[in-house]
């Protein structure tokens, strides 16, 4: 009797919990929006001229917005430095329709310090489903940075190097005020560094370095092993406004 | 084993649970707190027949000699043996507690929980059960228990969930007095050192009636153990991890006469960056290192103190307490902002505490005291704290500070004063209690990130309550108002550029606007405890509840990072109105118990934040996420069998299940816990082994389901399981007791992602195998 009087109080509990269940099914549109394609016209861009930005859109039902935020990606290099103005800029743009490709216009302003940036992207719909991140790289390039020549390894062929030979660096970097930091650095694509120099120069008013004075890079079998390795070089230079600018290019052993 | 006793006597209050023929009548009581003991192994007889003891303690035996053995056991408490002479037809034992840490010393005044009605789904543990599942967060070391999880940040920060509510919609109290920590925050964490919690008892489901209007989802009482009989009594803990290098350590002594008492505690704990099993995390499409398995600048330490007096002089008893708690925690820098390689490569310390960083400290001072009169009790809390948190970072975006150097990007400053008095009054089977609560809390703001305002809030809360015992259990009813005021100050962020080679404020953004809030509520409850026979209980809860919004459900208007959300409040939000219906049902037979507590909940104008079709216009912020309101569904249950196969044994399985959606959209409501069960195993061995006996193992194996009931935006988190082993013993030396604890969490060293975790959005895993000990002694 009493425990019939108790399962008729668990039951109706059971099958209010059991109703939740069934009628939580939702009809809602919760598919996110997607960037299809983010590209820069360029990826080297100068200050004061303009950087063209096109993404290609898609969302199931209705896109409503574009956010395309451009940020400095210094990857810590030189960030305390900065005494320039890193650019920053956040653009929302409104859509509509189910497909939408916008190409926009931004000006990289006259002082904007020189170094690596990127577009990130993202999109949201009517609903408010959110679409994953889409980044894009560029450069900006100003008239105040260190200027980078680099005579050997002649770049602009990809040099091949054989077992036992010697890399001599060669060639310089000028800057009109003063040079903060250079960095060279060898590493294979799938990300062995061999080589690294880091030299700081800060507070020492060298408006010129020459690159011979590196010390040389031997292509010895323990280090780099029996087999081909396709290298890359990289040379970067941030002056004392925090300008930073690159040489990259591509080296093969064996 | 220590001294032993047997108490046969006659118990008047027995009466109202009589049974049909005339076997005799056990009770275990717990000799300390003289609370029952659920679950205690009865062997007795010649023939050695064994019985268990229901949840109230309760055993019925059929001897047919007026001598006999008897012999009791139960999880947690020493054995007891006795030879019984039979001189009436009830007997009562009591255990002695058998803790694996030292029982803390503090307040004894009330030790039951008298504003806790017994209609409640309430879990009680102790410091032995808080030891075998003790980590670097008290809300993590509570998520053993069906239907508790904890929101991490790390293993240093977490903040404690019950069915899945957290932040406002559940309340701590500590000794008496409501914790106010910035609860609204997802990674504020809660700033209490586990070493001192003894006791907690876990309320789940709506109690909001003698506790205050914030407590919809569940309540943690963090009381007081009893005093000791000796006149000084010391303590002290150590404990290593190995995940993440952690030693702690905490000391206790009291000194104790007639009528007075004095306890310190002072503890301390430090930590390194935790190991994960994993070398990369990928974060939208990109693989990123994670070097040496190592989650970099996720370090931290943190230190407590308390100081604890009493006086008892004739019909009062008076006690103060102040505690001060303060903690550094790193946090992981992928966590603010996109992640990056750079960010978050290995600094080669594994112990150092890096930007960013959260540092925290909470300060308070409680008053209480006891009026015990013929026919009623009176019961006064006095209390204030201050809650200063600060998150230090770079800043993101430019222009936000006049100094590039300056890296406080938040600084919050709550000060809260609380009074709670009530009384109880007894009138024959009637228990009526009436209270008063009152609350005054201003908060003040720094740093050049923005969150929510400097406000002040004005709280009051009148209540009674009846719980009348009656043939086979009880009811109780009561009824509750509250006013709940606000007042919000404006606030203006500053924007700076170069002006002639100066950084000047040139603009601003206004974040809040001046604005208040008044709001009047009305809570009601009704509860209903019954024993329909020796073997079935049932318990039932039916509420109304009211809970006003809190500051960042108001006024909130920042980013935050790690989410790149941007969260906005509105003044606009009402209080949140819900109808609670809580059950329990318990079955308990000779050796195995069964305990299901389904409940179901709806709230008119549930507050949550729901993602907007809307940017937002700051930098480094992604959509707007605003507080909205939308009727609602909390439903689910937890389930829990216990089966004693002998007196050494306990096996038990657990198992919680929440399903959430709002009735607007259907969709779930965000960041609900899985679908998870728990299998364990304990076990006494006797035998001998470096000078001890009786070895204690235990075995863990958890299961979490998958969670793809998921709100708009939120990740869906795959399934895991988690194996857990220890093994423990206590030696007796001449000066106290000395224990030591081994263990190994996540055995296996899988790699998981838990769903209510801070770093699940950067799809970083959780802690890999993690080798704990703890090394202590009593005195």
């Amino acid at each position: 009797m009493q425990l019939k009087t108790m399962k008729k109080l668990l039951i109706p509990v059971f099958c209010l919990s059991l109703f939740a269940v069934s009628c939580g099914k939702t009809e809602e549109d919760t598919t996110a929006p997607e960037i299809l394609s983010l590209s820069v016209e360029t990826n080297e861009v100068s200050a004061g001229g303009t950087l063209i930005v096109k993404a290609d859109n898609k969302d199931e039902t209705a896109l409503n917005q574009l956010k395309l935020n451009i940020h400095d990606r210094f990857d810590g290099h030189g960030h305390e430095k900065i005494a320039g103005v890193p650019w920053e800029e956040v653009r929302v743009i409104d859509l509509d329709g189910k497909e939408y490709f916008v190409t926009e216009n931004f000006d990289v302003p006259d002082n904007a310090t020189a170094g690596p940036h990127h577009v990130i992207a993202q999109l949201v719909d009517g609903e408010g489903n959110t679409s994953d991140f889409k980044e894009v790289d560029f450069w900006v390039y100003n008239s105040d940075m260190a200027f980078i020549t680099v005579l050997s390894p002649d770049l602009t062929i990809e040099p091949y190097y054989a077992i036992d030979d010697t890399l001599n660096f060669a060639g310089s970097i000028a800057d009109d005020e003063e040079i903060a930091e250079i960095t060279v650095i060898v590493k294979s694509f799938t990300g062995t560094t061999y080589y690294e120099q880091d030299i700081d120069l800060e507070g020492q008013n060298i408006t010129n370095y020459d690159l011979s004075t590196l010390p040389s890079l031997i292509f010895n079998e323990s280090d780099f092993g029996p087999n081909h390795v396709h290298l890359e070089m990289e040379v970067i230079a941030i002056d004392n406004d925090g300008n930073i600018n690159e040489v990259k290019g591509n080296l093969h052993y064996n | 084993m220590a001294l032993k006793r047997l108490l046969v006597a006659l118990l008047s209050l027995w009466g109202s649970v009589s049974f049909a023929q005339n076997p005799l009548l056990g009770l275990v009581l717990n000799e300390k707190t003289k609370e029952p003991v659920p679950f205690a192994l009865i062997e007795f007889g010649h023939a050695h027949q064994r019985i268990i003891a229901d949840t109230a303690g309760r055993f019925e035996l059929n001897v047919h000699e007026t001598e006999f053995h008897l012999h009791i056991q139960a999880i947690g408490y020493q054995h007891f043996h006795a030879e019984v002479e039979l001189q009436s037809d009830t007997l009562v034992a009591y255990l002695i507690p058998d803790n694996y840490l030292i029982q803390e010393v503090t307040v004894s005044v009330e030790r039951k929980s008298a504003a806790t009605s017994q209609s409640s789904t309430t879990v009680l543990t102790d410091r032995s059960e808080l030891a075998q599942n003790w980590s670097p967060s008290l809300a993590q070391t509570l998520s053993f228990i069906p239907g508790v999880n904890s929101i991490n940040t790390g293993v240093g920060i977490g903040k404690p969930v019950i069915r899945g509510l957290s932040g406002s919609r559940i309340q701590v109290n500590d000794n008496g007095i409501k914790q106010e920590g910035q609860q609204w925050g997802a990674d504020h964490g809660l700033d209490i050192d586990p070493f001192s919690v003894e006791e907690i008892e876990i309320i789940k489901g709506a109690n909001a009636l003698a506790y205050g209007s914030d407590a919809t989802g569940g309540i943690l009482n963090l009381r007081p153990a009893t005093l000791p009989d000796e006149k000084f009594s010391s303590s002290a803990n150590t404990l290593y991890q190995s995940v993440n290098n952690a030693f702690g350590a905490s000391a206790s002594s009291t000194i104790k006469n007639q009528s007075t008492w004095l306890t310190l505690r002072l503890s301390g704990q430090s930590f390194g960056d935790y190991k994960v099993p994993a070398d990369t995390f990928i974060y939208n499409s990109f693989i990123l290192p994670i070097e040496n398995e190592q989650l970099v600048n996720t370090a931290g330490h943190q230190y407590s103190g308390q100081l604890t007096t009493g006086l008892s002089a004739g019909k009062h008893d008076f006690s103060a307490r102040m505690s001060y708690f303060e903690q550094k925690v790193g946090i992981f820098p992928g966590a603010v902002g996109i992640p990056r390689a750079y960010q978050i490569a290995d600094d080669g310390d594994r112990r150092n505490i890096a930007l960013p960083f959260q540092h925290n400290k909470h300060i308070r001072f409680s008053g209480h005291h006891h009026y015990h009169g013929e026919n009623f009790q009176w019961i006064t809390d006095l209390g204030f704290q201050n809650n200063d948190r600060e998150e230090q970072s770079f800043p993101d975006a430019h222009g936000i500070t006049p100094d590039e150097d300056n890296t406080q990007a938040l600084a919050l400053d709550l000060s809260t004063a609380s009074l709670n008095s009530r009384t109880y009054f007894y009138s024959g089977s009637n228990k009526l209690q009436v209270g008063i609560q009152g609350e005054f809390q201003r908060n003040e703001i720094g740093g050049f990130e923005f969150l929510i305002p400097e406000y002040r809030r004005t709280l009051g809360g009148l209540y009674f309550l009846n719980e009348k015992s009656t043939k086979r259990g009880s009811i109780n009813y009561g009824v509750r108002t509250d006013v709940v005021h606000y007042n919000a100050e404006p606030f203006f962020q500053p924007i700076y550029d170069i002006v002639n080679d100066e950084i000047v404020p040139v603009d601003s953004r206004q974040r809040s606007y001046a604005a208040a809030q008044y709001n009047f509520g009305l809570s009601a409850a009704f509860g209903w405890m019954h024993h329909w026979s020796d073997q079935w209980v049932s318990r039932m809860n039916i509420a109304r509840t009211f809970r006003a919004p809190n500051i960042a459900e108001l006024a909130a208007n920042g980013v935050h990072h790690g989410t790149f959300r941007h969260e906005v409040g509105s003044w606009e939000n009402t209080p949140e109105v819900g109808y609670q219906l809580d059950v329990e049902i318990t079955h308990s037979r000779r050796n195995w118990q069964f305990q299901v507590s389904p409940f179901f909940n709806y709230f008119t104008n549930f507050i949550f934040l729901r993602p907007s079709a809307q940017f937002s216009p700051l930098p480094e912020a992604g959509q707007l996420y605003i507080y909205e309101q939308a009727p609602a569904i909390h439903s689910g249950t937890e389930a829990q069998v216990t089966w004693l196969p002998n007196a050494t044994e306990k096996v038990s399985v657990g198992l919680d299940y929440i399903y959430a959606f709002n009735l607007d959209e259907n969709l779930p409501l965000p960041f609900m816990p899985p679908l998870s069960g728990l299998i364990s195993w304990e076990k006494e061995w006797h035998l001998h082994f470096l000078g001890a006996e009786d070895w204690k193992t235990d075995f863990g194996y958890r299961y979490t389901a998958p969670q793809n009931n998921v709100d708009r935006n939120e990740l869906t988190t795959p399934g895991y399981s988690l194996l857990h082993l220890a093994v423990g013993n206590e030696w007796n030396l001449n000066s106290g007791t000395l224990g030591l604890r081994l263990e190994v969490r996540n055995a296996l060293n899988n790699t998981y992602l838990n769903h209510l975790s801070r770093y699940r959005f950067l799809n970083l895993p959780e802690p890999g195998r993690n080798i704990a000990a703890q090394l202590y002694w009593r005195l």
